[in-house]
């Protein structure tokens, strides 16, 4: 929670001029949005494109901030925002991207092959990789917000416009479809 | 809402999964991202730059067409010194000599040339008649000898003037207007002169309606009034 504070502090020293706390911002979450976005998106292209658009409107929204809510919420909803954008702009095609070419970007960005321990967790983020892009794309968000957004159900339910138990049912759902694609390799909870 | 039901599971083991992923934003996304952050910090200093320059530009734009309109359409300031350097006469009617005409637009046509040069007028503009008036009565007093003939002439010599004011009758004998009237009508004045008793007059009027018409009181066996 002092993160997510954190997070909020810097964003309203930020919109108060202080260039250096939006560096420490961006250090903070650039990567987990980059991987949001990605993963919802499906597309190299359009990840650096959405996740530029996504940084703008922070930026362009920073005089308008109040922390009434956790940064990473606000964040995540503006991402959200911006890949549902892309894909109306897109005409959903991300959705009937095939998993193969998902993939196959998942292979790409794998590094090196190393010790068999590495190869190992490769091979799970790989197949973790390909199970989420098989998930429906209302199962992929929620899980997606939840993880890497830190939402919660609530904040997901009100994101994506849908009922709480509804967002929870996706949830779970979720969670179910990547244990069961990632077998022993699934994260215990 | 009870907290446990928020947290179907627990997400950090699956965001420790997913974050093994090597994925993230290059070097220059990075700097594009911060520069654009930089950039939307500064301008609040140069805001008030737009709406300013705006309002100089179209301040300038209209000073412009002012400039150029007072330039091609009005008529020029009429200065003293314009005035007393026309060489024309002035003429009351309507029916003024070509020549008249001719010498009076040397002035009207400087506007094009000379407009640079003159300051922009700061009363009502003199219409065609008001010029006349004030040349006259400047013309009255500089330009008397000079008149070229003219039909009715207003400007009287100072000197015929001032014998006019006496007689009340003011026409008729300048130089100038003797010039325009036909002989016989100049030499009836010259016996109207002598009649009334005004013979230095008289023989002055003689010599000039002599030097005027040479030969004409001989041709027309005219006796000297």
């Amino acid at each position: 929670m002092e993160e997510r504070d954190a997070d909020a502090q810097l964003m309203l020293r930020y919109a108060a001029g202080d260039a250096r706390a939006f560096e420490e911002l961006y250090a903070r979450n650039r990567a987990s949005l980059w991987r949001f976005i990605r993963r919802l998106v499906r597309n190299a292209a359009a990840t650096d494109d959405v996740f530029q658009e996504c940084w703008s409107r922070v930026i362009g929204g920073r005089e308008r901030y109040r922390p009434t809510a956790r940064f990473t919420t606000w964040l995540y909803r503006i991402a959200h925002n911006c890949c549902m954008d892309h894909w109306r702009k897109s005409a959903r095609r991300a959705v009937h991207e095939t998993t193969d070419d998902n993939a196959i970007a998942a292979a790409a960005d794998a590094p090196a092959s190393g010790p068999f321990a590495i190869a190992v967790a490769e091979e799970a983020r790989g197949r973790l990789s390909l199970a989420l892009a098989r998930l429906p794309e209302e199962q992929r968000v929620a899980f997606l917000l939840y993880v890497e957004g830190g939402l919660s159900v609530a904040e997901i339910a009100e994101q994506t416009g849908a009922g709480v138990e509804t967002a929870k049912s996706r949830l779970r759902y979720a969670v179910a479809r990547l244990k069961e694609a990632l077998g022993n390799d699934a994260p215990l909870d | 809402m009870d907290p446990k039901d928020e947290q179907p599971f627990n997400r950090e083991p699956w965001r420790r999964l997913l974050g093994t992923d090597s994925g993230a934003p290059t070097q220059d996304m990075d700097r594009r991202v911060l520069s654009e952050a930089q950039r939307a910090l500064m301008p609040r200093v140069g805001r008030w730059w737009l709406p300013a320059s705006l309002a100089a530009s179209l301040l300038l734009a209209v000073l412009i067409v002012q400039w150029q309109l007072a330039d091609s359409g009005a008529p020029a300031h009429v200065t003293e010194s314009d005035v007393l350097s026309a060489p024309t006469p002035i003429v009351a009617d309507k029916a003024a000599p070509a020549a008249a005409m001719e010498a009076l637009p040397k002035r009207q046509e400087l506007p094009a040339t000379r407009a640079a040069d003159m300051p922009l007028p700061e009363v009502a503009q003199p219409t065609m008649e008001s010029p006349r008036v004030q040349e006259t009565a400047a013309l009255a007093d500089e330009q008397p000898a000079k008149a070229k003939p003219a039909a009715d002439v207003i400007a009287p010599e100072p000197a015929q003037a001032e014998s006019s004011a006496v007689t009340g009758k003011f026409h008729a004998l300048t130089p100038s207007s003797g010039e325009q009237r036909t002989p016989e009508q100049w030499y009836a004045d010259i016996v109207e002169l002598r009649a009334t008793g005004r013979i230095k007059e008289a023989d002055a009027e003689l010599v000039r309606l002599k030097a005027a018409y040479p030969g004409w009181l001989e041709s027309h066996q005219q006796p000297n009034p």
